[in-house]
């Protein structure tokens, strides 16, 4: 399968003020990831609060440049290019709350048929039947045109920004935590339509979420993110179901499960995501399997088992 | 004698179009000790059934109830300085946005001992002395008291929230989704603390929650709340297992954990009744795949089933 999308080393990094002394430090929300996505496939990207996925997300939909690194769409490296508006067309993204992404005072036909207006020559009577097409496919109903975004719920706004998406046919879709400010019933509605989309326009899917149980159900590889890097990647099944990284481990130990309930005053992971993190491994200060190696050097990652890549001193501990 | 009696609760709103009942002939019943859930999708009326019963609905909002007992008291007919002795002290609550329940001009430890302040805790020697014991209690670092709320994670906020809460030693600690914008990392420290305060201080809990996992892992008991109704209440083994009302059975067979494989999710069809199109008959039927001609006439009443409570006129058989 010939991949439709490649990332190659992106990073990002910030620079931010130290305290109050002054001096600045260099955040790295970013650092040297990397993956392949094939015609419609989805990838999914997890980790907690803090560890990049929003950052991964701007880079790859264009929507902030890089610090370094290589974005390939159909073989050419669309990455630091001059015009980013040609390529940015065919990369679209999706954020978690719609109601920020949308304007207002803009109508939810006028949101939907914006990006014709802006990369095209089509006309207005023209703009207005093709969003009321993807309407009628993806939601709200065609009469609702005329309406304002505050006027749906929160799963009809998420109809929204999907069919704003769709409207110049991308190739990639960045859906940043698409799902996770709705219910749960409205949940499984924009799982269902999202995969049925992604089969009707063959599209490929980054879909970032903390939800494993939704990562599970939709996507076929998985990176698990910690501090900027990956720290374990493969497909979903293998790391899902054996996962080797002691953070992987962990994230799936911590989710609440309904059909295995754990009731434990001890939990799985202690402590949050360092911003700055510490030096040799940047999960040593959570990790139960931490030595003296861990403290002092970085685990460059490694092809194990399986999986593309998982970077740990551990891994065969782990197991 | 239960801790916690509340019989027959209603609360409306007046809005434009008219009375809107937020919460219906809603009935509670917690045991001294006892940790019982309640679930249901957002608007469902959890919120506004706890804030009624603490007191804090304000005016023009309405609350009526046959009886509102904690502890041999009855909330809803006793005057307002009793009411104020028990509300905070043994009765307290964990707001839904600890962000915009910590006022930002005031320490952590400041809140702590206002709350201690207010109900005549001791001297301020013995309030300062509690705050630190709570922080530790919570996992807060009681070096940390110093910090204003904006300087805090969400988890640490959330573990300042229930310090406040637990300082006066409740009886029973409402909290209202308490782990809904966390981590899941950080989701599973908060639940965990607050199993370990019902084992040391054989402290209720009534948590509020839209997540089946953490209702799985909390809570003895769950009560399903759908558009200000109890649809169905029971042990929570039984309503994991075998739900018997349409509406349970639906939502967690949505779950993406009971899922396998890649086809669609059985979602549920439209969405949560709001204020001005309420049903008739069974508030679910327009939603639910058993409803017949009965459902859209007649409104159930809840009664008794399988050692829980059901209010469906054709209960699920399971098994
Ligand atoms: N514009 C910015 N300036 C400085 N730091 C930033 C900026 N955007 C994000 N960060 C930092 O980068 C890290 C990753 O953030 P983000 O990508 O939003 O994480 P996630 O989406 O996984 O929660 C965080 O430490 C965040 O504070
Ligand atoms: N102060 C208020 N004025 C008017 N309507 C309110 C008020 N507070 C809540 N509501 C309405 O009552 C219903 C129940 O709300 P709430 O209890 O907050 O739901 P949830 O189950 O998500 O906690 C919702 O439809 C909400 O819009
Ligand atoms: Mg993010
Ligand atoms: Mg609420």
């Amino acid at each position: 399968m010939s991949p439709v999308f490649e990332v190659r080393n992106l990073s990002r990094h910030y620079s931010i003020r130290r305290g109050f002394l002054g001096g600045r430090d260099v955040l790295k929300a970013l650092d040297g990831v990397s993956f392949v996505l094939g015609k419609g496939q989805t990838l999914a990207v997890v980790g907690e609060s803090g560890c990049g996925k929003t950052t991964l997300a701007k880079q790859v939909a264009l929507v902030d440049p890089p610090t370094e690194g290589h974005l390939f769409l159909g073989g050419e490296d669309v990455a630091l290019t001059s015009d980013p508006a040609s390529p940015r067309r065919k990369i679209q993204i999706v954020f978690q709350n719609a109601l920020e992404a949308l304007s207002p005072r803009q109508t939810v036909g006028a949101s939907i048929a914006e990006p014709l207006a802006i990369n095209t020559t089509l006309s207005r009577p023209e703009r207005r039947e093709r969003a009321q097409a993807m309407m009628v496919r993806v939601g709200p109903q065609p009469e609702h045109y005329g309406r304002y975004p505050h006027m749906f719920s929160g799963g009809q706004r998420q109809r929204i920004a999907i069919a704003r998406a769709l409207m110049l046919r991308p190739l990639v879709v960045v859906a940043d935590e698409p799902v996770s400010a709705l219910d749960l019933s409205v949940q499984a509605q924009i799982l269902n339509l999202l995969m049925d989309l992604r089969d009707e326009f063959a599209l490929s899917y980054v879909f970032i979420s903390h939800d494993l149980g939704v990562v599970r159900h939709i996507a076929d590889d998985v990176m698990v993110m910690y501090a900027g890097r990956a720290v374990e990647q493969g497909t979903a099944y293998t790391v899902l179901s054996a996962p080797r990284h002691p953070y992987t481990r962990a994230l799936l130990e911590a989710t609440p499960r309904a059909d295995r309930p754990r009731r434990r005053e001890r939990p799985p992971l202690v402590g949050e995501v360092p911003s700055i993190p510490p030096p040799g491994c940047a999960f040593h200060t959570r990790c139960p399997y931490v030595d003296n190696v861990c403290r002092r050097q970085r685990p460059e990652p490694r092809v194990f088992e399986g999986r593309e890549a998982a970077a740990c001193h551990h891994l065969e501990k782990v197991g | 004698m239960p801790l916690l009696d509340i019989a027959d609760l209603n609360v409306s709103f007046t809005s434009r179009s008219g009375v809107f009942p937020a919460v219906e002939g809603f009935s509670l019943t917690v045991e001294a000790g006892e940790a019982v859930g309640i679930v249901g999708e957002s608007g469902a009326g959890k919120s506004v059934a706890m804030l009624a019963a603490m007191g804090l609905i304000e005016p023009p909002g309405r609350v009526s109830a046959r009886q509102m007992m904690f502890n041999g008291v009855d909330l809803a007919r006793t005057e307002p300085a009793t009411r104020r002795r028990v509300i905070g002290k043994d009765i307290a609550m964990v707001f839904q946005e600890p962000a915009s329940n910590l006022d930002p001009c005031y320490s952590i430890g400041f809140h702590i001992m206002e709350t201690l302040r207010v109900h005549n805790f001791g001297h301020r020697a013995a309030r300062r002395e509690r705050a630190i014991e709570v922080a530790r209690q919570v996992g807060f670092p009681p070096a940390r008291l110093d910090a204003f709320p904006h300087q805090l994670s969400g988890g640490m906020a959330q573990r300042a929230m229930i310090a406040m809460a637990i300082a006066c030693r409740p009886k029973l600690l409402i909290a209202d989704e308490p782990t809904t914008v966390l981590d899941v990392s950080v989701q599973a420290q908060i639940i965990a603390l607050l199993l370990a305060l019902r084992r040391t201080q054989g402290m209720a809990l009534i948590l509020i929650t839209h997540d089946m996992g953490v209702v799985a892992e909390a809570v003895e008991r769950v009560v399903v709340l759908y558009a200000g109704e109890v649809c169905e209440q029971a042990d929570t083994d039984r309503l994991l297992r075998a739900p018997c009302h349409p509406y349970t059975h639906a939502l967690l067979a949505a779950l993406p954990e009971r899922n396998f494989g890649t086809g669609p999710l059985p979602a549920i069809p439209g969405a949560v009744p709001g204020g001005g199109d309420r049903p008739e008959g069974c508030l679910f039927h327009p939603r639910c795949v058993y409803a017949v001609e009965r459902c859209q006439r007649e409104a159930p009443a809840l009664r008794p089933l399988e050692g829980g409570l059901v209010r469906c006129h054709f209960p699920v058989k399971n098994g």
